[in-house]
């Protein structure tokens, strides 16, 4: 079992929190779980309604759609994050391929976290608004 | 001078702003400043940075992407909205074609409204996240 400390680290590392403040993964890492989960478990189901976020802390999963796999990735991967914000169905299958140890967070708790700290919605909204421009910029040059 | 209503009507067509309510919008409403640029004038400039943006109220402006012409946008149209949330790069330049009435609002007001209406943040993240979504879906399938 990795400590707070440890999860807090991990988190700094993900690309996706980089601009977050210590204070500010400390809390998100308090709203999450951590769970370990064998080989052939489903993290994501691929057309079901989802509403948790996850952080691969060790272990590999693969990513696969419509039954093809389109990757495998391991620690420090973020998955299903986007359901952490609004209702959607999942657009891919997650498996775990080996054992897995994750940080599970769902929506509800997410949601009560932005709420109480304004200050981490609008770097959340900074992240996804130059991720939305990147894709803009892919899609219309 | 437009009435507050009326800016709160187009704030509340600009599809980053959906599912905000009459209240939250009054307050980005009351964020911004009204400015009158002449027709010429060079409302955002691709490839700057800027940390505003434009709701037209009144006149005709141009958009226009590496010199080519785009789009002509009139009353309700927003222009850098993205640029309340980040500050990367304008991705297209916008004339004024007439003499334009313009709502201003700058990132730094409008990160203080969303400090203050902490569920208006949360909404924005939604809208965002949806959007990230579609475009992901549209060119990974």
């Amino acid at each position: 079992m990795a400590g707070r400390k440890d999860h807090i680290a991990r988190l700094a590392a993900v690309p996706m929190f980089s601009s977050f403040t210590k204070k500010d993964l400390t809390a998100i890492s308090k709203a999450a779980d951590e769970v370990t989960r064998p080989a052939g478990h489903v993290l994501i189901k691929e057309g079901t309604e989802g509403y948790e976020g996850f952080v691969v802390l060790d272990g590999t999963v693969t990513v696969t759609r419509k039954g093809k796999k389109l990757a495998t990735l391991g620690a420090g991967e973020v998955l299903g994050e986007l359901s952490l914000l609004e209702s959607s169905l999942r657009s891919a299958t997650v498996t775990c391929e080996t054992e897995c140890t994750v940080l599970v967070m769902d929506r509800q708790r997410f949601k009560q976290l932005l709420l109480e700290t304004p200050s981490l919605s609008i770097t959340f909204l900074e992240e996804l608004a130059g991720r939305l421009r990147s894709l803009d910029r892919t899609a219309f040059g | 001078m437009a009435s507050k209503q009326t800016k709160v009507q187009h704030l509340a067509g600009i599809s980053l702003f959906e599912g905000c309510s009459k209240k939250e919008l009054e307050k980005v409403a009351s964020a911004g400043d009204e400015i009158l640029m002449t027709a010429g004038s060079v409302i955002v400039d691709q490839g700057q940075t800027g940390r505003e943006a434009f709701v037209v109220l009144s006149g005709k402006v141009e958009v226009t992407r590496s010199k080519r012409k785009v789009a002509d946008l009139g009353p309700g149209a927003v222009v850098g909205e993205l640029s309340l949330l980040d500050h990367g790069p304008r991705t297209a330049t916008v004339t004024c074609v007439t003499d334009c009435e313009l709502l201003v609002i700058d990132q730094r007001n409008f990160r203080a409204v969303l400090q203050e209406v902490p569920t208006m943040a949360v909404k924005l993240l939604a809208t965002i996240a949806g959007r990230i979504r579609d475009l992901d879906k549209k060119y990974y399938g």
